[in-house]
């Protein structure tokens, strides 16, 4: 059963002013999800994920961000072109977010129920009294005991779990379409953690949303997405079904990502935990051809002078690399 | 609540005693001999003596210390050595005076610069906001008697907008007369005011849930003036409390040039005259009203930031 792209993003470029320049920090990634459909986007620390999220919701700060080309197909809208109060009526009510840090994403002087019930308010136009109700409903629908004493506390009277808790129940206060997740979890201790996902799996099928989930952990897509983008500075480098990734995965990357997973079976790498040497390559200064070149263990002359691009290798699984890894052989 | 003021007022009683200790040893001890400079060089000895006795300056210095505190207490000041008035009437007559031209001053700069400054924090890195930036250090680093003399000097005497100096609390009169000192006043903090909110609105907006709030679809409206501004209260109200008193003890420069007879003036004479009554008693009112604005400083921040709980 094929139904239509919810999002889907072409080409998209965004780029960042800074001294002496500009520095391109998503470049040229593509990808769509449809309804009821998780997407999973990994990558070390700064390759892009964030920056591509945030473009979706068009907050990126500008200056010193701008979308520079691409687009970005909401419903088949483009977002890009998309006026600000255009936008403002998407935002929270059909594509919603929740950011990585339930610390301090939470507005510390007003009270949850208050903002969850902001974006009720806003976009149902319900009474402040029919929003409370809703909210309290939501912060049930989240599992947070005892909602309607909590729906008055402030942030810091609940801890971290409960506070991403309550950014997922305002996040999906108005039902969205999409829902980016970025490093939902990755600030929660590992019990929570699994519960958050746990909980996320549940509201989706319970909603049908897309899904994007934004993650630096592999065992969270493993266990959540049916789609993983695989990002390395800036670009995505191998695309694919989550099987066609952690099964057969073929760009080095990808591969030395996987490799790098701790594994029970201490006889297969001798006890020694795998890494990819080296660091991520400046995006003020990357190299001349491939962006992993100084980091892969299977580099050739021509990875130094040309950018591979994304060939597909069969259906719906493709990677960007000249001297791919043969499946199985990982 | 009544319990932490309560606690507070406890506190503040040390605090009065040392700033008491330390002018009373600045005067008394460390400084001139006050009769001295006001019999003049020809007096006799046997005349020193005398007025030293009447003024209770012959007494060990303890036993006068103890006199300062119970002044303290029950703000019996005494009288002014200049103008043999009581020194407590005086201030009283004088608060007022300060005040008029203080207070509408420090509203209007408030208000002017907290919301150029959302403006401007809205607009951060547009030439907008360099442009202010540029006005308000240009502003800051005009020495304030560069103003009031452009402003008496043009302003007053040549195009005649305002009068050049002087007070009156008759209400056909008195605006004119605070007119061009409030001006000044406003020029003169408006500047520094507008980058301290700036950089505390920008802390704000760069924060994670300002993020979180335009992720929610608010417009800016709504982002600047509910979720920035009451997060910035925080340091506002530090900075805003803290400045009341020097509304009531008044502008020392503005006053003097301008002739208003307000505190500022009453304590440039003071000092003008060694009239230590005058001196101290301003001192410690000062003080007095420095502490428990800072109490209350602390109290307000219970009511703007839930995480402050008083006990």
């Amino acid at each position: 059963m094929e139904t239509n792209p919810v999002l889907e993003v072409q080409n998209l470029q965004t780029a960042f002013k800074v001294e002496g320049g500009e520095v391109v920090a998503v470049d040229d990634v593509s990808f769509s999800v449809r309804p009821g459909e998780t997407l999973g986007i990994v990558g070390e620390s700064g390759c892009g994920k964030s920056v591509t999220s945030l473009s979706i919701m068009r907050l990126i700060p500008n200056p010193p961000g701008r979308i520079k080309s691409g687009k970005i197909l909401y419903n088949g809208k483009n977002l890009v072109d998309a006026s600000n109060s255009e936008m403002r009526k998407i935002r929270g009510n059909e594509i919603s977010m929740i950011f990585q840090e339930p610390m301090t994403s939470l507005n510390p002087v007003f009270t949850i129920g208050n903002q969850i019930m902001e974006s009720i308010i806003l976009h149902q136009k319900l009474s402040k009294k029919e929003a409370r109700v809703k909210a309290i409903d939501m912060l049930r629908l989240v599992g947070i005991p005892a909602p309607e004493k909590r729906v008055d506390d402030y942030p810091h009277q609940l801890s971290g779990g409960m506070r991403q808790r309550v950014m997922i129940a305002m996040a999906l206060s108005c039902n969205p379409n999409v829902l980016i997740a970025d490093e939902p979890t990755t600030a929660l201790d590992v019990t929570i953690q699994a519960q958050i996902l746990e909980l996320m799996k549940d509201l989706r099928k319970k909603l049908n949303m897309a899904v994007i989930l934004i993650t630096h952990d592999l065992g969270v897509v493993a266990e959540t997405c049916d789609n993983v983008l695989v990002m390395y500075a800036g670009k995505v480098v191998e695309k694919g079904t989550a099987e066609d990734i952690f099964y057969r995965p073929t760009h080095p990357y990808t591969n030395g990502l996987l490799n790098s997973l701790p594994s029970r079976n201490k006889e297969a790498n001798q006890g020694r935990l795998q890494t990819i040497p080296g660091m991520v390559p400046a995006l003020s200064n990357l190299p001349k051809g491939c962006r992993f070149q100084d980091r892969c263990n299977r580099v050739q002359t021509k990875c130094r002078e040309q950018e591979p691009s994304l060939e597909t290798i069969q259906a719906s699984h493709a990677a960007a690399c000249f001297n791919p890894v043969k499946v199985g052989s990982a | 609540m009544f319990n932490f003021i309560i606690r507070r007022l406890l506190y503040a009683i040390p605090i009065i005693i040392g700033i008491a200790l330390i002018t009373f040893l600045l005067f008394n001890v460390v400084g001139g001999d006050p009769v001295l400079q006001m019999v003049g060089k020809h007096a006799t000895p046997q005349v020193i003596e005398e007025l030293r006795a009447e003024m209770g300056l012959n007494r060990p210095l303890p036993m006068q210390f103890v006199d300062f505190l119970r002044q303290i207490v029950t703000f019996d000041y005494g009288r002014s050595y200049s103008s043999k008035r009581d020194v407590l009437g005086m201030m009283i007559q004088a608060a007022p005076v300060s005040f008029t031209l203080a207070f509408p001053g420090f509203i209007i700069s408030l208000c002017l610069s907290i919301s150029a400054s959302l403006f401007v924090a809205f607009w951060r890195g547009t030439l907008v906001d360099r442009v202010f930036v540029v006005v308000s250090v240009l502003m800051i680093s005009v020495p304030s008697l560069a103003y009031i003399l452009f402003g008496q000097y043009f302003l007053a005497y040549k195009v005649g907008l305002f009068p050049i100096s002087g007070f009156s609390f008759d209400p056909t009169q008195v605006f004119s007369y605070i007119a061009l000192p409030v001006l000044i006043w406003v020029v003169l903090s408006f500047g520094g005011e507008l980058r301290f909110y700036r950089t505390v609105m920008l802390d704000e907006i760069n924060q994670d849930y300002i993020r979180t709030a335009r992720s929610k679809g608010l417009n800016e409206r709504v982002v600047m003036f509910k979720h920035v501004l009451k997060n910035a209260m925080i340091p506002i109200i530090t900075s805003v409390l803290i400045q009341i008193p020097f509304l009531i003890t008044g502008a020392l420069l503005l006053e003097s040039f301008f002739a208003i007879p307000g505190m500022g003036t009453q304590l440039i004479d003071a000092f003008n005259t060694s009239d230590l009554p005058m001196i101290k008693a301003q001192v410690m009112v000062f003080s007095i009203l420095y502490v428990v604005f800072n109490i209350l400083t602390d109290i307000c921040y219970s009511l703007v930031d839930p995480r402050v709980t008083i006990k």
